[in-house]
């Protein structure tokens, strides 16, 4: 009987993991670039059991039964489906339509990975995310820049004051995965590349299954509110009918314990 | 008498192992592929024996209702969902054995292989599914479980049945061991990319079963306690001779 409250109570902590997904997909609901993640659940060990002695009694074979310890989450799996794009009309922001991420170099030196491009200007000129690290490769804009463009495979050119001419500053290249999903996220819209995502490839923005890039555009969150609203409602009521079977158990325990007066 | 306490005793541990069953089966309520587990109890032989107590031979069968769940589309490539029947193969490295499964959310490892989300590998007809790691374009899994990026077929997924699917064996992951049985292949599967099979437990099966196996267990408890009264009664008033 205890092992019914027990699996009862795994059912419970898995949903309260996935409770907490949700409500990350939906804080993040405004986020630029973020992408929804779902939670994985698994059912846990089976024993096998005998089912009852009356059998053995009589020499029958007694049938044998497999008994389950509940539920757990294992994982959550990013979404990395296309979220819709929002224009801004700020000439540094970038969006990306198709697969692909744009890199940013960590203080330490390391490359992540991020669908966000809400780019600036820092103070020496370099082309940098909201958080301050630079796109890898540099990209550094001029002091008296008076326009900036962005095409759609990443070329960035520049119209300098009392210019007539737009000349190239740089070339933005897009990294892509065979498993996205893999990624790790480290917060601030950033991804790392694990073992799971595979080694990144790199290239021009258009070109070999790459997206391209929409100066003057955001790619919104792709979380489904009310998909997630659904899933709130079901994790909850599932966490309710586990709880029922908690206090099921206990009760049909105290019956037992009620045998002897 | 003491038969009539020890059929109620037996009835008693059957219906908290019944309540374990419907447990295991709420908290899967929400796992993906899962298959709800079913119990019919079966009595073998009813008799009256010397003492004129009804005696029966029970037994518990249990088997993993295969019943459909409902496909939730996620739009993730690498999920996919089985119609009708079948199962996928899953490889577990580490014994070698096969395990089939309804829960098609895989995932890639770094070298681009197929695999389930506790990294057993996912067979295709031509053993493990290997994508390309470079220049790939977008997975497309055809209905019949051909596996193709950017056009170019790179394997294709097997989906078995059994005769007997009776007789699978449940392991954890909503998977199952076939014992020593041969799978069979699907001949012509119907797959479904970016859509998941959910659980098929019923909530409300369960919450009434759950209520009926408290309530069964409740007035058992009652007739044990009748009886026990009884043979107080019966040791108390012989003792008086």
């Amino acid at each position: 009987m205890l092992r019914a409250i027990r699996t009862a109570a795994t059912g419970m902590s898995a949903q309260q993991a996935g409770v907490d997904n949700i409500a990350n997909n939906l804080a993040n609901a405004n986020t630029v670039g973020y992408k929804q993640s779902k939670i994985v659940f698994h059912d846990l060990l089976y024993q096998t059991i005998q089912a009852g002695s009356e059998g053995e009694a009589q020499g029958v074979q007694p049938a044998t039964m497999q008994m389950g310890h509940g539920a757990t989450a294992i994982a959550t799996v990013r979404n990395f489906t296309q979220g819709s794009l929002i224009e801004t009309g700020n000439a540094l922001d970038v969006a990306i339509n198709g697969d692909g991420f744009l890199q940013v170099r960590r203080p330490d030196g390391t490359v992540a990975y991020t669908r966000d491009g809400t780019l600036t200007r820092n103070a020496e000129g370099m082309l940098v995310t909201q958080s301050g690290l630079p796109l890898e490769p540099d990209i550094a804009i001029p002091e008296n820049t008076v326009e900036i463009h962005i095409s759609q495979d990443g070329l960035v050119s520049v119209r300098l004051q009392n210019e007539p001419d737009m000349v190239e500053v740089g070339q933005l290249e897009l990294a892509r995965f065979v498993n996205p999903a893999g990624l790790n996220p480290i917060g601030g819209n950033l991804y790392e590349q694990t073992q799971a995502s595979g080694e990144p490839t790199i290239g021009t923005p258009g070109q070999d299954g790459l997206g391209t890039l929409m100066q003057g555009y955001l790619e919104a969150a792709n979380v489904d509110v009310v998909q997630e609203m659904v899933n709130l409602i079901t994790a909850q009521r599932t966490y309710e009918l586990n709880s029922k079977m908690v206090t099921t158990g206990e009760e049909m325990l105290q019956i037992a314990n009620n045998m002897k007066r | 008498m003491l038969l009539r306490l020890r059929n109620s005793v037996d009835a008693m541990t059957r219906m908290m192992r019944q309540q374990e069953r419907i447990a295991n089966n709420l908290a899967n309520a929400n796992t993906v592929g899962y298959k709800q587990d079913r119990t019919f109890t079966e009595i073998l032989n009813e008799e009256i024996n010397v003492e004129g107590a009804p005696q029966s031979i029970k037994r518990m069968e249990q088997w993993a209702d295969l019943s459909a769940g409902d496909l939730e589309q996620t739009g993730n490539p690498l999920d996919v969902a089985i119609e009708g029947e079948g199962f996928f193969v899953l490889t577990d490295e580490t014994t070698g054995t096969p395990r089939y499964t309804r829960a098609g959310r895989f995932v890639l490892d770094a070298e681009g292989t197929l695999r389930d989300a506790q990294g057993h590998l996912v067979e295709g007809e031509a053993g493990p599914i290997q994508l390309p790691t470079a220049d790939g374009g977008p997975v497309v899994i055809d209905r019949d479980g051909t596996v193709r990026v950017d056009g170019k077929e790179v394997g294709r997924l097997r989906i078995v049945t059994f005769d007997n699917p009776a007789a699978l064996r449940r392991l954890d992951g909503a998977a199952f061991d076939a014992g020593g049985m041969e799978p069979v292949d699907v001949e012509h599967p119907n797959l479904h990319q970016g859509y998941l099979e959910q659980s098929n437990v019923d909530p409300l099966r369960a919450l009434t079963e759950m209520i009926e196996q408290h309530r069964l267990f409740e007035s058992q408890q009652r007739s044990l306690r009748t009886d026990d009264e009884l043979l107080g009664r019966v040791t108390r008033e012989l003792g008086r001779f």
